[in-house]
């Protein structure tokens, strides 16, 4: 872990958990916006954490990204700031200044026709990779004059359909069309995984607290194995969306898929999508019925994760193209490729 | 105490360019020597055992890669030799005859045997001359193991040996058990008072192995009876009374390496052959599925790996591995059956996936047993995150 990761991960974690509570979720689930909150991971320099130093960011690598990313998901943090994190290096990338405040990613765009869009009301611009008769680009969509139908997920968190379209810019890029949902896929497996490890940390806590038939739930030998299989899972979450961005530091975006960082995502959106009803069942099992009301916090967790598991690409569209890179390398290259996989050829490791 | 946060991180591990150039050497070796080994006799992969082969292994110098060169080996890092482990076993090798050996027995020799152990049995094992097993369970004694009853009884003459150990795999084909004895009788609580043992099973009179059939009809584990078997003074490895502590030391790597999810890959690539040659895009899905959790696993292991090469503790990450691999590998044949209409079938003039499946199939309920069963790992996982 570099000096940075361990920082950042300290500051995320006490800035989260002091602030992010569940009197906090249940007001800004009502209010919308938490401005203050926003300015408070602003003076961190948090969205800026992958941009280049000279450009006015913090410097840091996609490592250090994981920790910022998986704490959003970890504490629930209703802020669109996973997505300004990328949308900040995708500007970056094209050498793009990025406005200031809330950025976000648009999951797909046809024409002018853009929709479910993260945080959109709240954003002030959107991004998304694509093809263009110029080539492929990043598109920065000026958000100013956008009218939006609101919709939400199931987190309540602002999933919005643009109605008219505002002032596009397009800039060359070196990346494939698809870096953007790519990067969109990724950092909704971090914050599953983050996810995973509050629903671990929740029903860990509550089995220690609660008491039936004159013991505390993790007396019982049932209890502990269900937060045992919890516990497994949160941990392959976390290593395998740890290595999508570890990969993402050592290959990046190449010629083929089969073989740079988007084996390596596919697969991590694919295994936190899978893993979400697991860890979502366990916990809500462990905690029963006061886990089921909208009192409990508990809730404020497993929504996001049944609604960040379809975003970005859900279960059955990551395993299609999981299943294509697959079926294309054969029996032959398949294995030669996962080995192969996370590994640069131009620095040795160690 | 580490938060949960911590104790469940797993950081990304590279393996070194070193180990790559490795790889391509093993890659190469095994696309010759496997050419002789049907897709079934590939299927068994460790539990497949070959002298002659894990001979040649050690001629090429990839047995007891970790060893100090003073004894034979290479002074490597476990990563050198994951990078050989995995090979072979994706391969599907017949490694079972040295698995035991270059995995467990060999390192714990070299850190805490005496100097003529040492140097009497760690060239042979990177040689591939040697078989290991080890003795651990007993007709009374599975999961609660420290309620083992076999003993050792200081004598004059050396260690005199009563009991059973039972499920010791390779036991009819090892010139050595490094087995787990009680030598203090009185000792509180009941795992203190055990000590480990080297004991020559070609040599020692009162010593009978028995071969136990397992369900697919074969022979691999079984029962060795210690009838006033004595053996020398200096066949106690480490300290007497140490060995619960000792055993505990072996597990980690036992439990993480990439055995514990690739028991199947034979399955998943004659799978993929079949599909090549019809209809492959019925069976996406399931494919990209297998291929996640292959990969997922695959980050763990290695991750595990690179903080054992460090010399952290990597117990509980290690009980994870072993916990999550023994679920996929045991739903991979039943992924299979939902994928392919095919019938398992071990005859000789069965398709190689229905031989493989056969063979799978039924030794799937093992993988949840072996190197602890998943109610003890679980009971580990919750205990060492505190949460029980």
């Amino acid at each position: 872990m570099s000096d940075i990761s361990s920082m950042l991960e300290d500051s995320v974690t006490r800035l989260f958990s002091d602030k992010v509570d569940r009197e906090f979720l249940h007001e800004q689930e009502k209010t919308g916006w938490a401005e203050e909150l926003w300015e408070l991971t602003e003076e961190l320099g948090l969205s800026s954490v992958l941009v280049k130093e000279d450009n006015g960011g913090v410097g840091g690598d996609w490592a250090d990204a994981y920790e910022i990313v998986k704490g959003c998901g970890r504490f629930a943090v209703p802020l669109p700031l996973p997505e300004t994190i990328v949308a900040r290096w995708l500007l970056d990338q094209a050498n793009l200044g990025a406005p200031e405040g809330p950025l976000t990613l648009i999951p797909a765009m046809d024409g002018s026709d853009a929709k479910r869009i993260p945080w959109g009301r709240n954003a002030v611009a959107g991004c998304i990779t694509q093809v263009t008769a110029s080539g492929i680009t990043v598109r920065l969509v000026d958000f100013a004059y956008v009218v939006f139908a609101n919709e939400v997920n199931l987190a309540k968190e602002p999933r919005d359909n643009c109605l008219t379209m505002g002032n596009l810019s397009d800039v060359d890029v070196n990346l494939p069309a698809d870096a953007s949902f790519y990067l969109g896929a990724m950092i909704r497996s971090a914050q599953i995984s983050g996810i995973a490890m509050a629903l671990l940390e929740q029903a860990a806590m509550y089995s220690g607290e609660r008491s039936q038939f004159g013991r505390n739930l993790n007396k019982f030998q049932t209890v502990q194995h269900n937060l045992a299989r919890l516990a497994t899972a949160a941990a392959s979450l976390d290593s395998i969306s740890r290595f999508a961005f570890a990969t993402m530091d050592n290959v990046g975006f190449k010629e083929d898929a089969k073989t740079d960082v988007r084996f390596a995502i596919a697969a991590a959106k694919l295994r936190t999508s899978e893993c979400v009803d697991l860890i979502c069942s366990l916990s809500h099992q462990i905690h029963g019925a006061i886990g089921f009301t909208y009192e409990h916090s508990l809730h404020f967790y497993s929504r996001r994760a049944w609604s960040w598991r379809s975003e970005f690409g859900g279960s059955s569209y990551w395993a299609n193209t999981l299943g294509d890179i697959a079926l294309e390398l054969g029996s032959e290259k398949l294995w030669g490729a996962i080995t192969a996989l996370g590994i640069n050829e131009t620095t040795t490791a160690d | 105490m580490e938060s949960i946060v911590d104790l469940l991180r797993y950081d990304p591990r590279q393996l070194p360019a070193s180990a790559e150039t490795l790889r391509q050497d093993v890659r190469d070796f095994l696309a010759v020597e496997m050419k002789q080994y049907s897709a079934l006799k590939r299927a068994y992969t460790w539990d497949g055992a070959d002298q002659t082969f894990s001979e040649k292994m050690g001629a090429k110098g990839w047995l007891g890669m970790m060893l100090p060169k003073e004894y034979g080996g290479a002074g490597l890092s476990n990563l050198e030799r994951y990078v050989v482990a995995e090979e072979t076993l994706f391969a599907g090798a017949p490694v079972g005859f040295h698995w035991i050996a270059d995995r467990q027995s060999g390192p714990l020799i070299a850190r805490i045997g005496t100097e003529k152990q040492k140097t009497e049995l760690l060239p042979r094992i990177c040689r591939g001359e040697i078989c290991f097993s080890i003795g651990m369970s007993e007709p009374n004694s599975g999961s609660d193991l420290a309620s083992l009853q076999a003993k050792a009884v200081r004598t004059d003459e050396g260690w005199l040996i009563n009991g059973t150990k039972l499920w010791t795999t390779n036991a009819h084909i090892a010139s050595y058990m490094i087995g787990l004895f009680r030598t203090d009788l009185n000792a509180q609580p009941k795992h203190a008072g055990l000590s480990q043992f080297i004991i020559d099973l070609k040599n020692t009179p009162g010593v009978t192995v028995r071969p136990i059939e397992d369900l697919t009809g074969r022979k691999h584990f079984n029962e060795v009876v210690f009838e006033d078997a004595l053996v020398p003074h200096d066949a106690l490895l480490g300290t007497e009374n140490d060995g619960w502590r000792q055993v505990g030391s072996e597990l980690a790597i036992e439990r993480s390496g990439p055995e514990r999810f690739l028991s199947c890959a034979v399955l998943f690539v004659e799978l993929l052959k079949v599909l090549e040659k019809g209809d492959e895009q019925s069976a996406k899905r399931e494919i990209g599925s297998i291929l996640a959790n292959l990969v997922t696993l695959r980050s763990m292991s290695l991750s595990v790996s690179g903080k054992l090469a460090q010399g952290d503790d990597v117990s509980l990450q290690a009980v994870i591995v072993k916990d999550l691999g023994a679920e996929f590998e045991q739903t991979l044949p039943g992924i299979v059956q939902k994928i392919v209409g095919i019938e398992p079938n071990l005859s000789d003039d069965a398709e190689p996936l229905a031989q493989v499946l056969a063979l799978l199939t039924m030794l799937a309920p093992s993988f949840s047993l072996r190197g602890g069963t998943v109610e003890i790992l679980r009971g580990i996982i919750a205990k060492r995150l505190g949460i029980s």
